[in-house]
């Protein structure tokens, strides 16, 4: 049971708990959407770890890139609206 | 706690959660074995057991279980989602097809042209949109034979034609895409009343297999993973287009 | 000669690493970018050199990924500093010269 693979979980384990509380509990939006970012990315990292490479590459493709993307999309347009008032 | 019912609620949900890190505990403590719930169930009482002999056209055909892929893909992913359930892989389509079928009705009239924003990304986006078709190309084309699939390629293949428009180039029409999209998804089923027609199952291999690890084997996989693939890539790049269009 | 190629990775994690703390240290998001790209850029491809020499079969997988980052990541920087000078109007931290600092 010991061995690198269970520590290299771990670590992993504890970036994406923090990093979910911190996305929470933030002030500001746009850092929150960068943690989101970032959790997606180490929770395919779990899935590479559970031997499951088609389940990664998926997760990678599409939270990391398109999801951000896309709230990146209506971030810019709840600051345009704000900068009309 | 701002008032009582939401006071009411916090607690349930504290009372779900310690029932359930309760059972958590009791699997870490175990020897290895798992949680035993009841003991009384036969195997004809499962919910599997109803559906392992049932057959979608014929009533008495079963389902053999059990020995190598016979569909001479190395990838047995692949060949479970395409092959053995390529059912709920076609119901997984029509999902993604309603829900971008949604975002025609939120989006409003007005739209703004793309402006290119300087010249050096103008100029420079195209030769990353190439190592990234490269990229998703390959990865549909090599499904039964290594990780990916059809799926993460449609994602890639929509990231070039994003990092076109945030870019300043429109390289397709909106109506071409939205043709891809129909010619792709009326391929599918044709292909699967096809397979009725020719061997007597819906949705069943008829091209004759070869052996494994090859690039032509596993009968009709690889096609069915390119039309997934060419189906997710033009639903998504109708996305971004709108999308940027809009605000 | 597996010695060598640890080494290369040892260098590529330690230039990474010292990539994100710039990136923490630093006070504006010129500087910023500076410290991103140039440390990021040489530690990625000693890592790549590095795996190149401990498994010689991935070479050709490795040179299409290399060329690809060397590629997207100058154009990553320009983008993100163009932006951030259309955002600031020109309010940066170090306006000046920072060597005339008394006197002037």
């Amino acid at each position: 049971m010991v061995n690198r693979v269970y520590y290299l979980g771990l670590i992993i384990a504890f970036i994406m708990a923090f990093g979910s509380l911190w996305a929470l509990l933030t002030d500001d939006l746009f850092k929150a959407i960068v943690v989101f970012g970032i959790v997606s990315l180490s929770s395919s990292v779990m899935f590479l770890l559970m031997q499951a490479p088609d389940v990664a590459i998926t997760e990678a493709a599409i939270g990391s890139g398109i999801t951000t993307a896309l709230f990146i999309f209506t971030y810019k347009k709840l600051e345009d609206r704000k900068d009309e008032r | 706690m701002r008032d009582e019912r939401s006071l009411f609620i916090n607690i349930v949900a504290l009372l779900i959660l310690s029932v359930i890190g309760f059972y958590i505990y009791k699997v870490s403590m175990d020897t290895g074995k798992g949680i035993k719930i009841t003991d009384n169930i036969t195997p004809q009482m499962r919910v599997a057991d109803r559906f392992m002999n049932k057959n979608v056209i014929k009533e008495e055909s079963k389902y053999v279980w059990g020995g190598t892929a016979e569909n001479t893909s190395a990838n047995i992913v692949t060949s479970v989602v395409v092959d053995y359930r390529l059912f709920d892989t076609t119901l997984e389509v029509i999902v993604l097809f309603v829900t971008i079928l949604g975002f025609g009705f939120v989006i409003p009239k007005d739209k703004r042209k793309i402006i290119k924003p300087t010249t050096i990304l103008n100029r420079w986006a195209p030769i990353l949109m190439i190592l990234m078709l490269m990229i998703g190309g390959y990865m549909f084309v090599n499904g039964h034979l290594s990780p990916g699939g059809g799926f993460p390629a449609g994602a890639i293949i929509s990231t070039a034609v994003l990092i076109g428009v945030l870019a300043g180039r429109k390289t397709l029409s909106q109506k071409t895409l939205k043709i891809i999209e129909a010619v792709a998804g009326i391929s599918i089923f044709s292909l699967g009343i096809a397979s009725f027609v020719i061997t007597g199952n819906f949705f069943q291999n008829f091209i004759l297999n070869d052996r494994i690890g090859d690039l032509f084997s596993a009968g009709l996989i690889p096609i069915f993973y390119g039309l997934i693939a060419f189906k997710v890539a033009a639903e998504l790049s109708n996305i971004y287009f709108e999308f940027y269009e809009e605000c | 000669m597996e010695i060598l190629g640890w080494i290369f990775c040892l260098i590529g994690a330690v230039f990474l690493f010292l990539a994100g703390l710039g990136i923490y240290r630093m006070p504006d998001a010129l500087n910023q970018s500076q410290a991103g790209t140039k440390a990021s850029t040489l530690g990625i491809v000693s890592l790549f050199v590095g795996f190149s020499i401990l498994k010689p079969e991935w070479v050709p997988k490795l040179i299409i990924m290399a060329l690809f980052f060397l590629f997207s990541s100058p154009i990553a920087s320009h983008a993100i500093c163009k932006a951030a000078l259309r955002r600031n109007k020109g309010n940066f931290y170090l306006k000046e010269n920072a060597f005339l600092k008394d006197g002037e």
